[in-house]
């Protein structure tokens, strides 16, 4: 019965092709936005290399500090110094492991191998030998650099695989030189590429920031304040709770003989919530999510709104065919089924010639999704490398597949369901008139 | 005719009701859009208060302390040298110089009793800050001079000084803020801290911290001055102001938001071209006789198009009413949130709730005719070639 809807429906397309075009091309509307959202939040949380055990992350990446004494009114924020890492984080009993990165503000860096003088800018990161459990990165040569090297600042460090194939085109990078801004480095590992939309992880090398000669400085007084933000690993996804009430009580005992109070402003962050975080400003992840709802609402009513009419339009055409079933005994559900399923099948090309041109408008805009990273670097060029950061892995997989199904399902029902409900319900006298206008 | 049209959109209502509804729904979208359009424009023209053209930004990047001193001075001095550079002004707090990534504000009162207001504060070492970026008193239309050697004076920018002092001179008055009391010694132009937003207050007072932990140094430039060899022989680390303004932008998301309303604005009127001409086109199909008819009496080719257009746009028109009493409705609730709100001072239009609202919903009435009229005119220019006869055998 459904093969012969489907091949019913194809013979309507074939016949109607400018309806078809014209409906075909209000999906791919309706369905491109739809995913360009989906795609954009897949971006953000799903469990993607070198990020994989995204689900398990928290993120602390800021504080604010106000004096006790409430008569002076003044505040700072800014990231979190290291005695603040060391006293709150490092020793979370509740999370498996905490990493931290120290926050270089548009520091330039350039290498170069011995030899040469050529030099490349780079993207660094500074961060400890936890940072290796917490993120999940394959290592193609060595190993991460370890906790002792960490601790006696040696300049051992990792270094991407586009980079090794720059510097060392020979392929042997292990134990090999480099300098940057002037001091030497040796490597220790090679990790596959990371993509550049992934800011937490992403470098071209990482270093320990033992090596940095600023990571002990403070920001603002009593030294709460520095330049370091922090990754947590928690042991299960559902720790959350236990693990933000360890933290806060260890803040909590860090500053009860200071004179001033440590406010997280709602962190620590899921991995979603911290995408979102811009600076000390107020963050209330539900009413981001809630316009995001809205907003998809309203990308597939108003195109729903379009084929509805264009369906209404259709259907009058069919009239005639409808009053003869009905006469022959076909019940309105029938109808209204064949009716859905016959739409479906143009919804389902809409829905791919969507998913297409999302897959363009990502690709060609995906330096919008860099916001994190294009405050931290020198410029934007250095951290792209001209390339879109999207793998097809982010585009092509079963999460994406899945939610263009449905949204297809759902803009085939709202678009199909009231001229089909409508136009079944007629009688069967005035659907056989020849005379019938609406 | 318009009578007669009307009549005609009247009997066909229930067809008519799903375009009459999609352009409802989208006027009050783009309208919504066309607000936030229409106030970033607005802010963008209004003067910044500092001057952004050959300005530019080297930042060494090291680290400055005792024993580095010297290295930092030598390498200051080089780059007053050289050639084409006007002034020249160093600091190592970032939230002083345009589009600075730090911001530091205390509230500001006229003493510790009154009222006080938010100013954004900036600590400034040396008076050519206000040479490199043409920041000019209000009194003496020069580039404004603070007060170095006193460390209790302040300069105002003009809204503040309106809102402490009102129509009094600000000038030799004092203000507090931070638990001391200083004297006003100048009016300063109006700031915008960004491009796209509105001006804030801000306070200039001389620097008596004197650190110089890191080093930002800014420079005007004369068109003498050669970028090239500027890279080649003191340093790589070159920015223009106009760079890193765009950058900011970028990085703040605003470069974001206006790419993705704009990209929602092109969605909707995509939508309803869509829309108009599937509408229409079907018109077409069902109306051959009605056209064939017309032809015959003596309807020309283009009164037939023309007729189109206008029952198109009177959909429109129809559609207009009831969605600007829903954008009525829309911003008595104060659900428009858009840019520049938060600082209105009433002297700008934005300020002016119903100008704005009827010049907002101006410009989507007129955005949205013109894409009706366009793909309306598509199928009417089909319709008007039927042939009488063909149309009329039909019937």
């Amino acid at each position: 019965m459904i093969r012969q809807y489907f091949k019913q429906a194809w013979e309507l397309i074939r016949q109607n092709k400018l309806f078809s075009i014209i409906y075909v091309a209000g999906t791919a509307l309706a369905i491109s936005m739809v995913m360009v959202i989906a795609i954009f939040f897949y971006l953000k949380t799903g469990n993607i290399y070198p990020e994989l055990e995204r689900n398990r992350l928290l993120f602390v990446k800021m504080a604010q500090i106000t004096p006790k004494d409430t008569t002076e009114r003044s505040n700072a924020s800014a990231f979190l110094s290291l005695q603040t890492v060391k006293n709150c984080f490092y020793n979370l009993q509740s999370a498996e492991v905490a990493t931290a990165t120290l926050f270089t503000y548009k520091e330039n860096y350039k290498v170069h191998t011995l030899g040469s003088t050529i030099d490349k800018k780079v993207y660094v990161k500074y961060t400890d030998a936890n940072f290796w459990k917490v993120f999940q990165f394959r290592f193609l040569q060595g190993k991460p650099f370890s906790q002792e090297e960490f601790d006696s600042a040696i300049p051992s460090v990792v270094i991407s695989e586009s980079l090794s194939q720059h510097l060392f085109p020979n392929g042997q990078a292990i134990g090999e030189y480099f300098i940057m801004n002037e001091k030497e480095y040796h490597v220790n590992g090679v990790v596959k590429d990371a993509s550049y939309l992934l800011s937490e992880s992403f470098a071209h090398i990482w270093l320990p920031y033992t090596l940095h000669p600023n990571h002990t400085e403070t920001f603002a007084q009593e030294g709460i304040l520095g330049f370091f933000s922090v990754v947590i690993l928690m042991k299960n996804s559902g720790d959350t709770r236990r693990v933000s009430e360890e933290i806060h009580t260890s803040l909590q005992r860090y500053s009860s003989n200071l004179t001033h109070n440590i406010d997280l402003l709602g962190q620590p962050d899921n991995v979603l919530a911290s995408s979102f975080r811009m600076g000390n400003s107020p963050l209330d992840i539900n009413d981001i999510l809630q316009k995001f709802v809205f907003v998809l609402l309203i990308f597939m009513l108003v195109p729903a709104i379009n084929l509805s009419g264009l369906n209404s339009s259709r259907m009058e055409k069919r009239l005639a065919e409808m009053g003869v079933r009905k006469a022959f005994g076909a019940p309105n559900s029938t109808l209204l089924n064949h009716i859905l399923i016959e739409n479906f099948l143009l919804t389902l090309i809409g829905a791919f010639v969507g998913l297409l041109i999302s897959y363009l408008l990502i690709t060609v805009f995906s330096d919008m999704l860099l916001s994190g990273l294009s405050i931290l670097s020198s410029d934007i060029e250095t951290v792209t490398g001209s390339t879109s950061g999207i793998t097809p892995g982010m585009l092509i997989n079963f999460t994406v597949f899945s939610q263009a199904f449905v949204a297809a399902l759902i803009v085939n029902t709202l678009s199909a369901i009231i001229p089909a409900y409508r136009f079944t319900k007629k009688n069967i006298t005035d659907s056989l008139s020849e005379n019938y206008t609406n | 005719m318009i009578q007669h049209i009307l009549k005609q959109i009247w009997t066909q209502r229930r067809r008519n009701g799903w375009i009459f509804s999609e352009l409802l729904l989208v006027f009050v979208l783009c309208w919504y859009i066309a607000d936030y359009a229409f106030v970033m424009v607005h802010n963008r023209m209004i003067p910044n208060g500092y001057d952004i053209t050959d300005t530019w930004q080297i930042v060494s990047g090291k680290n400055i302390n005792d024993s580095t001193r010297s290295d930092f001075d030598r390498f200051l001095d080089k780059v007053k040298r050289f050639p084409g550079v006007q002034h020249i002004f160093a600091t190592s707090d970032w939230g002083v110089t345009p589009f600075g990534g730090s911001y530091t504000g205390y509230q500001i009162q006229r003493d510790s009793t009154s009222t006080g207001y938010n100013a954004q504060t900036k600590r400034i070492g040396s008076n050519s800050y206000f040479d490199v970026f043409n920041i000019h008193s209000i009194n003496t239309k020069q580039p404004a001079r603070l007060f170095l050697s006193d460390y209790n004076t302040v300069m105002l920018t003009q809204n503040l000084a309106e809102s402490l002092f009102g129509e009094e001179s600000p000038i030799g008055k004092t203000v507090y803020f931070h638990n001391k009391t200083y004297r006003v010694t100048d009016v300063v132009e109006n700031q915008k801290r960004f491009d796209y937003s509105q001006p804030g207050n801000v306070i200039f007072y001389p620097d008596d911290l004197n650190e110089m932990s890191s080093s930002e140094i800014s420079i005007r430039t004369g068109s003498n001055f050669s970028l090239e060899q500027f890279k080649r022989e003191v340093s790589s680390d070159i920015k223009s102001y106009r760079a890193i303004q765009r950058a900011q932008e970028f990085e703040w998301g605003i470069t974001k938001e206006v790419r993705i309303r704009n990209g929602v604005m092109i969605f909707f009127l995509l939508n309803i071209a869509l829309g108009v001409i599937g509408t229409f086109w079907f018109r077409n199909q069902t109306r051959r006789s009605e056209i064939g008819l017309r032809m015959a009496m003596g309807s020309s080719h283009r009164q037939i198009q023309i007729q189109y257009l206008i029952e198109a746009l009177l959909i429109l028109t129809l559609a207009t009413i009831p969605a600007v009493f829903i954008n009525i409705v829309i911003l008595q609730a104060d659900l428009i949130k858009t840019l520049g709100q938060e600082v209105t001072n009433s002297g700008y239009i934005t300020a002016n709730k119903w100008l704005r609202f009827l010049i907002t919903n101006g410009i989507t009435y007129i955005l949205l005719a013109t894409i009706v009229a366009f793909s309306a005119w598509i199928p009417a220019r089909q319709a008007s070639k039927v042939h009488p006869v063909e149309a009329l055998r039909d019937e």
